[in-house]
């Protein structure tokens, strides 16, 4: 059942938005939910792969930004607050659901990275072309099918766009192992655009 | 110009060229076969895409399926641990 229509732009102020929350307004609750959940959640799913374990750190991540609230300083922005408390909580859940291979391990990278990459020339519009819900399915799906150790990275990197020092933190891997893991992850996804683009040419 | 070992070897630092993290002796000879090596110059391109693609994946991300959205406000309504009494 649809909850009453409230006013989004109540809270489109950040500060007015943690007073709202700070005194338990409902309202401040769903403007913070609809206005920082989406990102959250498409973060958490490039993340770890897995829809169910994207809702997992969804609602983990809210729960622990509700509980730190008090203490939060607003230095930095809320998202920015937001979406590091949900990548930590998506790492921590890939090391507990996979205690046996390490994110740092070399081991699972598969041994195919010396072949020349495919040879195609394409041209996409990034800032329109993602809005394409089949081609951002598509670099999804790709993420998704990369071993952890480098869909990790490339998410850590190129979709959160942190620097090479801040992902060889957050993994606890040295900032080579980063460039390698990047370099891997970066051709394997390129390799996938490029199979897309083809099979969709050849569609036309 | 076909791809060669040199290639191979040149391809290995395309990225950090992409990120800004080639030191300037290596940016120098990269860009100096690139000048030659169309196959690259191509490779390097499509590279620089897919960064571009990656950074635009989130700019607007699709909204939550209703029923997880809704759950989630429900239960962010209920915690409110920091509700001032």
């Amino acid at each position: 059942m649809p909850g009453p229509i409230i006013d989004l732009s109540l809270y489109d102020d950040e500060q007015a938005l943690l007073a709202g929350l700070r005194r338990g307004d409902p309202d401040a609750c769903t403007c913070f939910v609809k206005r920082f959940a989406p990102l959250v959640y498409a973060r958490a799913l490039h993340l770890l792969g897995d829809a169910d374990d994207a809702e997992n750190v969804l609602q983990t991540t809210f729960i622990k930004a509700c509980a730190a609230l008090p203490e939060y300083t607003g230095a930095g922005s809320l998202s920015s607050w937001l979406y590091r408390i949900a990548s930590n909580e998506g790492l921590m859940l890939l090391r507990q659901k996979r205690p046996q291979v390490a994110l740092d391990a070399v081991g699972e990278l598969a041994p195919d990275e010396t072949a020349l990459p495919h040879k195609t020339t394409w041209a996409i519009d990034p800032a329109r072309n993602v809005l394409d819900g089949e081609l951002r399915r598509e670099i999804a799906q790709a993420i998704a099918e990369l071993p952890d150790a480098l869909r990790t990275v490339i998410v850590l990197r190129d979709i959160e766009q942190l620097s090479t020092e801040e992902t060889a933190e957050r993994l606890g891997i040295s900032p080579g192992a980063v460039k390698v893991r990047l370099h891997r992850a970066r051709l394997r996804l390129r390799e996938a655009l490029a199979r897309y683009v083809e099979a969709s040419s050849s569609d036309r | 110009m076909e791809r060669n070992d040199h290639c191979l070897d040149l391809i290995d630092r395309l990225n950090d060229y992409l990120d800004g993290e080639l030191s300037a002796a290596s940016c120098a000879e990269l860009e100096e076969h690139l000048r030659q090596c169309p196959e690259c110059q191509e490779l390097l391109a499509s590279l620089q895409q897919t960064v571009d693609l990656l950074h635009h994946l989130d700019d607007l991300p699709p909204p939550l399926p209703p029923a997880l959205e809704d759950r989630l406000i429900h239960q962010m309504q209920q915690q409110m641990p920091f509700k001032q009494h």
